[in-house]
């Protein structure tokens, strides 16, 4: 039985179980059941992508009302590790794998562009009077390093000769991305591409340093969405996001020059043109098992008059090989992408060129079949324990629950008097007078509780002491099975010997001489009428509280290196100041096994019931008889019946009960941990 | 060493010294005034005593507790055929499946509930069983018996199941054994000294509770056993009762009784030691 | 013939360091191949890699395609891939309270490999004979391992495996920590089986290695040194 006490684990979590009990009652019943006749295809990843594909999925589920198909819009970095993990079935990302993933997953996953997307530079500067700004990369560069301060400089009026005297001579303010994104990523690389050399390498990816920051003119926004506000609001300011979302909210957007020197806006075609022109490079791979690390190379800043420059493909990646209804339902989507999905883009995409489309079309081939994931029968085995588990959670669940619901009506009735106030006014028939208060009760338990702590705390410790530092082996081993006995013997035992035997023998020889000879001391001001008293609670209380306390710090002793210990002897210390240091060691656990016995003698019932006299009674003076609240239920729970409020009142003393061991253990074990890390 | 410092170290050691003893010392009280006074009352009504029914509180003799003592066999029973499966089946869960979610919080959750105090365990199995029902029952009984014994079986199973070798497990997974195959046919043989503990550890935590018993089995004093569903005796229930009436002859049978609930926990225990210790 | 485990580019990581470099290793079947290195080569991860015992070890992650049989082990139901490729652990690990009897009829029986008792007494004998223990052990079936030796209880083991009619045996230096009469015994019986399976023997002990070896691999910090038929 040593062993349970040392396995007990924090009680702290009591509460916040009920809640998460709560969650998991609520989510077990749902793994269990999955119906089988829909299919879920569950992905997760890129946000760019998610307004897209919920366009599909709200039309492909009206074609094949029998497939559903989920999609969180959680990042693309995010959406990869859950997708590897195998939390999703696919994942939407907006960069392809890096050369470094996709040789670890080769041949296992499928790559596949999805859709063009494309990202715009939008800018805030009033009284252009509706004429576009014209940008170049070297331009986007200096204004993004820092170098170029306002908007009528001269690099910019140059590109803009039509309007170069409406520029206004103000500073300008650069917005970027605040978290790591793909979009990000994708403009710093079109930077470096495009501005021969301006902008270093150094600074592509997707959460980069700033060197515009430095400036005090860099502001970082959160998401797509933060920029677009952060520009919306900012007269002066310029900004890059993904193409729907300009549009959607009417931002101004720049044209862009491209390769070949031209100036275009990002629509359909542009964006479209620039895809013809990757594919035509030969960076792209003409399969979904390929590799489409450089795929960037390929479309960002593409050659042909009509390329958008910052275009991009968005992928999704799913496996090779899925149990056969998922691989039939992820092959029909994509087939249904192909072939009717184009017309359904929303603004600010693109769909692809023909000869990417074969790359889908080639994946839907490529699909296969398997048999379930590997470990199906742990899978199966780890159900059918689920049962098991949920039967603790339930019984959790319903515990509080009824706890809780049974204290309402007294809690209504009385509000929080029931712990304040010490009067027991059980009355028939007239719901009205009846009036509960717990003080008295409370008061009795933490005086039992402390008294039987004090008792047991001087042998408690001599006890582990002795154990630990005095007795050989054989000994040891002997005293420990007297200590478990102890621990293990019936409680109702302990009780009856008090109530019949012991209790006399106190009155007689320690209440009556004590009261004698410290009347003058207010807790011994009373002569005990009865053997029946706080006191004698408390003495047997604290015989059998005693065994779980030695437990407690043996466990802690034990866990003091030995090192410590041979430190103290070889400095020729005797054995009393070794252990004198090694108890100031200690002081932590023994504080923290004096509050975890505290907690355990405030639940006891049987003994203490059976000696503390049930009388409700605030006990100023320890030789009178009292209750605590263990021992109240136990007495009045059986005719509480009778009486409209009182069960109610019970239960709040459970209440009570339960959170006082809540605290007193949470704090107990907590302080142990602590001590535990720090030896 | 100055003779100072030896003094206090031998002082030291002698105040340990008795109050270690102090401290043990009611635990051989306890017994010795049990096996007397219980001694007594056994000696003086002879075997009847062990299946025979209550005397009338006005008749001098203490009369038997059949009735209790097998209410109780039949509640130990009865509590380890409920508690122990959902044991093993979580303990299980937590050593097998630490990687799930449930796995690792159902551990923290079954330790839990040695905080509970017992008595209110009792009671909230009385408002949701024995209300419902319209009846006190073995089964509430057994019910609040289970999960109060749960925790310590679960312990004990969980360190049986944790203590198997890592050379046995690979033994079995490298002969193809599924985890369930493993852990049923293989690892439950392998630890079965700690399985049958557990069990040991349920009885006897079992065959000595009293406040989960207080308002869910009624108590049935002058009946044997009628049915699952109607009300039952347990001996520690009567222990308890007897001993808070004033009668005399109640108190004798309340000491007897309490030798018969000794010789059962002791011999529990002795199994147990004897099993865990070897 | 094919290959009977055929491994490509193996990477693999435990707990982010890397155990073993870019294996490929091609296991002629019913032929002994040893696999020989010095302790800590990675020999032992590789063998567990085969039949994914491997991933009983925390955190294990590798990249490259092992085929057992010409299927990919992932594609494996796990279980009846190890039944298949069965493993021989390096110290006896027989089933302390099982007897020796049990200790052989478990996979079988498991396995739902047997009709009746008769049939389970014909598979354990047969096993216990390609052994060379049934004569040793015979007449005391029903007594628990611990009072054979240690070369018997390492027998035991293999017998136990063979129970299962595996394809391949995965031997960890099934002789390390045995005598050499005893050595010579498993050495004998491993020389018989080789009709009838793939054996893979991992040792540290060269002579052992040209007394068996058909193929050789020879490990070294987790790549492949060399690889070829010897004899020849």
């Amino acid at each position: 039985m040593i062993t349970i006490w040392m396995h007990r684990r924090r009680i702290l979590f009591l509460t916040i179980l009920f809640i998460l009990a709560l969650i998991l009652s609520l989510t077990t019943p749902g793994l269990i059941a999955g119906n089988k006749e829909t299919i879920h295809i569950r992905g997760s990843g890129s946000t760019f992508l998610q307004l897209q594909l919920m366009a599909w999925m709200t039309l492909f589920h009206k074609v094949h009302p029998s497939i559903t198909i989920e999609y969180n819009g959680v990042g693309s970095g995010a959406g990869q590790q859950q997708f590897f993990e195998h939390l999703t079935d696919f994942c939407g990302s907006d960069p392809p794998l890096s050369h470094k993933t996709w040789l670890e997953y080769k041949g296992r996953i499928l790559q596949l562009p999805i859709v063009l997307g494309a990202v715009a530079v939008i800018y805030n500067i009033p009284g252009l009077g509706g004429h576009r700004l014209r940008l170049d990369g070297e331009v986007l560069s200096m204004i993004y390093l820092g170098k170029i301060k306002y908007w009528d400089n001269s690099y910019i009026k140059k590109s803009n000769p039509g309007i170069s005297n409406l520029l206004p001579h103000a500073k300008i303010i650069v917005v970027h991305r605040s978290d790591s994104s793909g979009t990000t990523e994708i403009f710093t690389y079109y930077l470096y591409r495009s501005s021969n050399g301006l902008w270093p390498e150094r600074l592509v990816g997707k959460d980069i340093e700033w060197p515009v920051d430095r400036t005090g003119r860099g502001l970082g926004g959160k998401g797509n969405a933060g920029i677009v506000s952060i520009v919306k609001n900012t007269p002066y300011s310029i900004g890059y996001v993904e193409l729907s979302y300009a549009i959607r909210y009417g931002l101004d957007i720049a044209l862009l020059r491209n390769r070949a020197g031209y100036y275009v806006e990002p629509n359909t075609t542009t964006i479209i043109t620039a895809g013809e022109n990757a594919a035509r490079t030969g960076l792209l791979p003409g399969s979904p098992t390929g590799d489409f690390s450089r795929e960037l190379e390929a479309i960002v800043y593409s050659p042909g008059k009509l390329s958008y420059p910052i275009t991009c493909f968005t992928h999704i990646i799913i496996w090779a090989k899925y149990p056969l209804h998922k691989a039939e339902a992820i092959g029909d989507f994509l087939s249904w992408i192909v072939s009717s999905g184009d017309k359904h883009i929303i603004p600010g995409y693109a769909p692809l060129p023909g000869p990417v489309k074969e790359i889908i079309v080639r994946a839907v081939k490529l699909i296969k079949a398997g048999d379930e994931p590997p470990m199906k029968g742990d899978r199966l085995f780890f159900l059918a324990l689920l049962p098991f588990g949920a039967i603790v959670v339930a019984i959790f669940i319903v515990f509080i629950s009824t706890l809780l619901y049974n204290s309402l009506p007294i809690f209504l009735h009385e509000g929080l008097m029931v712990y304040t106030s010490s009067t027991w006014r059980p009355v028939e028939n007239n719901p009205g007078a009846e009036a509960y208060g717990l003080l008295a009760p409370m008061i009795g338990t933490l005086e039992v509780s402390f008294l039987a702590i004090i008792i047991s705390f001087p042998p408690g410790l001599s006890l582990a002491i002795m154990i630990e530092e005095y007795l050989p082996t054989g000994l040891k081993s002997v005293m420990e099975t007297i200590i478990e006995v102890m621990a293990g013997l019936p409680t109702v035992l302990y009780g009856m010997w008090a109530s019949l035997f012991l209790a006399n023998y106190l009155k007689s020889d320690l209440m009556i001489p004590s009261h004698k000879a410290l009347w003058f001391i207010p807790i011994f001001g009373c002569m005990p009428e009865s053997p029946y008293t706080v006191f004698t609670a408390g003495i047997i209380l604290g015989i059998m509280i005693m065994p779980y306390m030695v437990g407690l710090i043996l466990d802690g002793i034990r866990q003091i290196p030995g090192k410590i210990r041979e430190a103290c002897y070889s400095l020729g210390m005797t054995k009393y100041e070794t252990i004198r240091i090694l108890l100031r060691l200690m002081r932590p656990v023994i504080i923290a096994s004096l509050l975890l016995s505290l907690g355990r003698a405030a639940g006891e019932t049987i003994a203490v019931s059976l000696t503390i006299g049930n009388t409700y009674n605030i006990p100023e003076c320890l030789f009178t008889p009292g209750y605590t609240i263990s021992s109240l239920i136990a007495d009045q729970f059986g005719n509480s019946g009778f009486y409209v409020y009182m069960t109610s009142a019970l239960y709040a003393g459970g209440l009570f009960l339960l959170l006082l061991g809540v605290i007193t253990s949470s704090t107990g074990l907590y302080l142990m941990r602590r001590w535990k890390t720090s030896v | 060493m100055s003779r100072h410092r030896y003094f206090k170290d031998k002082l030291f050691k002698i105040t340990v010294f008795l109050f270690a003893m102090a401290g043990i010392t009611p635990l051989f009280v306890i017994m010795s005034a049990i096996v007397v006074n219980g001694g007594k009352t056994i000696l003086s009504v002879g075997p009847v005593f062990f299946y025979g029914l209550p005397s009338s509180p006005l008749s001098s003799s203490p009369g038997g507790i059949g009735p209790a003592l097998v209410g109780s066999l039949i509640l130990m029973f009865l509590s380890i055929i409920i508690g122990y499966p959902l044991a093993f089946m979580t303990a299980v869960l937590a050593v097998e499946f630490p990687e799930s979610l449930l796995g690792r919080f159902i551990d923290v959750l079954v330790k839990s509930l040695l905080e509970i105090p017992t008595i209110l365990i009792g009671v909230l199995v009385y408002s949701l069983l024995v209300v419902p029902t319209g009846n006190f029952s073995a089964w509430a009984g057994a019910v609040a018996l289970a999960i109060v014994v749960l925790p310590y079986i679960y312990t004990h199973v969980e360190n049986a199941l944790r203590s198997i070798p890592v050379d046995v497990r690979l033994a079995s997974y490298s002969l193809g054994l599924s985890r369930a195959k493993s852990i049923f046919y293989v690892f439950t043989c392998e630890a079965k000294r700690g399985l049958l503990t557990a069990m040991l550890i349920g009885l006897a935590r079992a065959s000595g509770e009293t406040a989960p018993l207080l308002f869910t089995i009624g108590g049935n004093w002058f009946t044997y056993f009628q049915g699952l569903s109607k009300p039952i005796g347990a001996v520690p229930l009567l222990i308890y009762t007897y001993t808070l009436t004033p009668y005399t002859n109640y108190h004798e049978a309340a000491w007897g009784a309490s030798l018969v609930l000794l010789m059962i926990y002791l011999s529990l225990f002795a199994v147990f030691r004897r099993l865990s210790k070897p | 013939m094919n290959p009977a485990v055929n491994i490509a580019d193996l990477n693999l990581w435990i707990k982010n360091r890397q155990i073993l470099h870019n294996i490929s290793l091609r296991v002629p079947a019913y032929k002994i191949t040893v696999v020989i290195g010095p302790s800590g080569s990675g020999k032992s991860t590789l063998l567990r890699t085969i039949n994914r015992l491997i991933e009983l070890t925390e955190s294990v992650r590798y990249t490259g395609v092992i085929r057992v049989l010409g299927r990919d082990i992932m594609d494996w139901d796990v279980y009846e891939l190890r039944r298949t490729a069965v493993y021989v652990a390096q110290t006896p690990n027989p089933f302390p309270h099982m007897t020796i009897y049990e200790n052989v009829a478990i996979g079988p029986i498991l396995h739902d490999m047997v009709k009746d008792k008769a049939d389970l007494d014909r598979i354990v004998r047969w096993a216990l004979e390609e052994a060379m223990l049934w004569d040793e052990v015979k007449d005391r079936l029903d007594e628990k391992p611990g009072v054979l030796s240690g070369g018997q209880q390492q027998r035991l083991c293999i017998a136990r495996a063979l129970a299962l009619k595996p394809q391949i045996l995965l031997l960890d230096e099934p002789t390390a920590n045995i005598d050499p009469e005893n050595t010579h015994r498993i050495e004998e019986v491993l020389k018989r089986l080789k009709d009838e399976m793939t054996i893979v023997l991992v040792t540290h002990n060269h002579d052992q290695a040209k007394r068996l070896a058909e193929h050789l691999v020879v490990i070294r910090d987790g790549r492949i040194e060399s690889s070829g038929m010897s004899g020849d």
